[in-house]
């Protein structure tokens, strides 16, 4: 009797031990010699995928996301798609973070910016090619335009293929109160260099008038600055030189980008309380008239300015953002505003399906109806007109756009770098010398690397 | 019965397992009763620890399936001459400056309020409690609006009363800020603290307060004398509590300053948070935990030894 209890608790441990263990054999990356890549040809049964996302359902642009999925789950009701959505970027980096930890908790999907975090993925091959999908499906890949490769090409990393599917696109630009620049006898096609702007600042200052109030709590608005008046001083390639460590962050051509910040700064045109108002802040104050200029990205387009008197009015404009040096007047910060990938979780049926979402998602129907409802530049050809005054002037700009680059410390392989950078420029906010904006980085490139 | 009396009392239950059939029955029953609270310590804290205390003896960069490389104690000397680090470490003095000074104090009177025979203690409790139960980042989010050098009602109030000139950014000045949050948080755990001292306070025996009442020992003195020494007790867990709070204090942080700007305002558990999954370096976080951790032991026993040890 005594050695039968024995034998029964040693083998219930066994059981025990068995069933937690197995956790360490579970499926790796899928295996590619027997993959189909036939995705809609397929039976999909029971799959469950999960998308990671920065859809806001407050924004005028959530809703119509999740038309997209409730569609696709129409259309295909084996396929269930749950979706995390976290619209502030900071929060949604550190979800992402913790989710791409551990095979077992990544989503299906990510929604990404590329750069060198994205190119994290792919070295750990965790971010599915998409080429053979496009040699099945050829007429797929027709269906984008130029603006979102910079988000699927990471061949400056050395890894060859096409990662990820971008979806909306976005550009830098420079928008206006007609009004208060008339108020002010200010021309605003008077303004194409950045010393014509900073001469439009000192009247409006003059004048009582706040030119911007940019909301550097959220630090990315003077990383986007940097970006773009990078880009208008030297080119689109200071993205690669910056990144490759050519040009140096405590160097003069980067002390004279933040000499122009902090110049700007300190006259005040930048704003009253940069630290203490974040980007929606900014927006709303620039949306009712508290401030002449902002410069954003076009999804400031196609954001919900209903029962706003300046755009019932036809107020508010967009410009190209003004040159520094002449010979790059058509170089701009922007591209892909968005990139889907698909993550190798490891499971055939839920690779496919996210394949076969992503494929869904940017099919000519879907994209439109999207578009129709928010009218922002996007990756994937669209065939509709859609979109209010502002949209169209900002697509005639983009149209004549020659080169783009996006966050210029995505094009470094350091995937610290965009918050070292962003803290930094932060740091003129508070106060700080240009030589100490670029001490700090090259401090902090030491402390990390 | 505490995690580290486990080992010498599974130790010595083998021992008597093996050695007499006549205590196996019993060893047993007691075995089952702390088996649940062993194994969730064991699976929600010491292993998490000895995960955490490997991590940072390694670099990885946070990413499934990437290598985790070993380089020793690389990582803690990393940490230990970063200038972010003892940044961190200064806020985190200023929460326990904070709570000692001001927290302490204010809780012990809230306590001794409620804990009297005046009329309405009933409303104070509640209305020194509410704060607690608005949760933190409802807290951080007024507080925020509250402190705006444009719209904050601090801002207008200034204005109002003709100094306007006092008014700067104080979420965005550093030391202004973290004070700042330190002060919010306070506000926010009074009600809370004032709970551990209530306890304490109710707990002294009416016969003291008689005779402390007939020797003439009264009002302040009364307080001195004899509420103070009595609650010693209550003095020790709020030291060790609002040591180890304010080495990981997080929640408010994040939500009144991000830590920011430039990590001025971060505290060690934001740093460790931001470093593992910011900048993707998961061994330099995970050795900003063991140094916490291990500062919080020391600490408290420190504070509980030589402040509170009964003197013989």
């Amino acid at each position: 009797m005594r050695m039968k209890k024995k034998l029964i608790a040693v083998l219930m441990s066994m059981a025990m031990l068995a069933s937690t263990g197995s956790v360490c054999f579970a499926a790796d990356k899928s295996d590619d010699s027997a993959t189909d890549y036939d995705v809609e040809n397929r039976e999909y049964k029971d799959v469950t995928i999960t998308l990671h996302t920065r859809w806001d359902e407050a924004d005028t642009s959530g809703p119509l996301y999740q038309a997209i999925v409730d569609g696709f789950m129409e259309k295909y009701p084996g396929i269930k798609v749950e979706t995390i959505q976290i619209p502030t970027e900071s929060e949604w980096l550190n979800s992402e973070s913790v989710l791409m930890a551990d095979k077992s908790s990544m989503p299906n999907i990510i929604v990404e910016y590329g750069g060198s975090r994205v190119a994290g993925y792919v070295q750990q091959d965790l971010i599915v090619n998409m080429d053979p999908y496009y040699e099945q499906y050829p007429e797929w890949k027709e269906r984008f335009n130029a603006l979102g490769e910079g988000m699927t090409d990471y061949t400056a990393y050395g890894y060859e293929g096409t990662y990820g599917v971008p979806f909306t696109a976005y550009e830098v630009m420079l928008f206006y109160n007609e009004d208060i620049l008339k108020a002010n006898d200010i021309d605003p096609a008077s303004i194409k260099s950045w010393d014509d702007l900073m001469s439009a600042c000192e009247k409006l200052k003059a004048n009582g008038v706040q030119p911007f109030e940019m909301g550097e709590k959220d630090d990315y608005r003077f990383g986007h600055l940097h970006s773009v008046l990078n880009y208008k001083t030297y080119g689109c390639d200071m993205a690669e030189k910056l990144g490759s460590r050519e040009v140096a962050y405590d160097g003069d051509e980067q002390k004279e980008i933040y000499t122009m910040i902090k110049d700007a700064t300190d006259k005040g045109y930048l704003g009253t309380n940069l630290l203490g108002n974040d980007d929606g802040q900014e927006r709303s104050i620039f949306n009712t008239g508290g401030s002449a200029f902002l410069f954003m990205g076009t999804w400031f387009c196609a954001e919900d300015h209903t029962g706003l008197e300046l755009f019932d009015n036809q107020k508010i404009h967009a410009m190209r953002f003004p040159y520094v040096n002449a010979d790059y007047e058509f170089d701009d910060m922007g591209g892909g505003n968005e990139a889907y990938y698909v993550v190798d979780t490891g499971d055939a049926d839920e690779v496919a399906a996210s394949v076969l979402f992503m494929k869904y998602m940017t099919s000519e129907d879907v994209v439109n109806t999207f578009y129709e409802g928010y009218p922002a530049p996007m990756s994937v050809n669209v065939t509709t007109e859609a979109g209010d005054y502002l949209t169209k002037e900002a697509n005639d700009v983009i149209a004549g756009t020659k080169e783009v680059r996006g966050d210029i410390e995505n094009y470094d392989s350091a995937t610290h770098m965009i918050n070292t950078v962003r803290q930094a420029l932060q740091g003129i906010a508070m106060g700080n010398s240009v030589d100490e904006v670029g001490k700090t980085i090259t401090d902090l490139i030491s402390e990390y690397e | 019965m505490g995690c580290s009396a486990c080992p010498l009392f599974l130790l010595g239950g083998i021992f008597v397992f093996f050695k007499s059939a006549k205590y196996r029955k019993s060893f047993l029953k007691s075995l089952l009763f702390v088996l649940p609270g062993v194994l969730i310590t064991l699976i929600f804290v010491i292993y998490p620890v000895l995960n955490t205390a490997w991590l940072s003896l390694n670099s990885w960069n946070g990413i499934g399936g990437a290598p985790v490389t070993w380089v020793g104690l690389q990582n803690y000397v990393k940490t230990l001459t970063s200038a972010k680090f003892w940044n961190s470490m200064l806020n985190a003095f200023y929460f326990m400056i904070g709570g000692f000074v001001v927290l302490m104090p204010i809780a012990f009177g809230m306590a001794l309020l409620v804990t009297s025979k005046m009329k309405g203690t009933k409303f104070f409790k509640a209305a020194y409690l509410m704060p607690v139960m608005l949760g933190t980042t409802a807290v951080g989010l007024m507080w925020t609006f509250l402190l705006n050098s444009n719209f904050g009602v601090l801002a207008q109030f200034l204005k109002a009363i003709g100094h306007g000139e006092w008014i700067i950014n104080w979420l965005a000045t550093p030391t202004v800020n973290i004070w700042c949050v330190v002060l919010v948080n306070e506000w926010m755990y009074a009600g809370y603290n004032m709970l551990i001292f209530a306890a304490g306070i109710v707990a002294i025996p009416d016969d003291v307060h008689d005779a402390a009442l007939l020797d003439g020992c009264t009002g302040i003195k009364k307080i001195i004398y004899i509420t103070v020494p009595l609650c010693k007790n209550m003095f020790m867990v709020f030291s060790t509590l609002c040591i180890t709070g304010c080495l990981k204090a997080f929640d408010i942080v994040w939500a009144m300053t991000n830590g920011g700007p430039m990590d001025s305002s971060a505290t060690p558990a934001v740093l460790l948070y931001t470093q593992g999954f910011q900048y993707k370096l998961m061994g330099r976080s995970g050795s900003i935990s063991i140094i916490l951790l291990v500062l919080g032991l020391v600490l408290s026993i420190l504070l509980n030894q030589i402040i509170f040890k009964e003197k013989d």
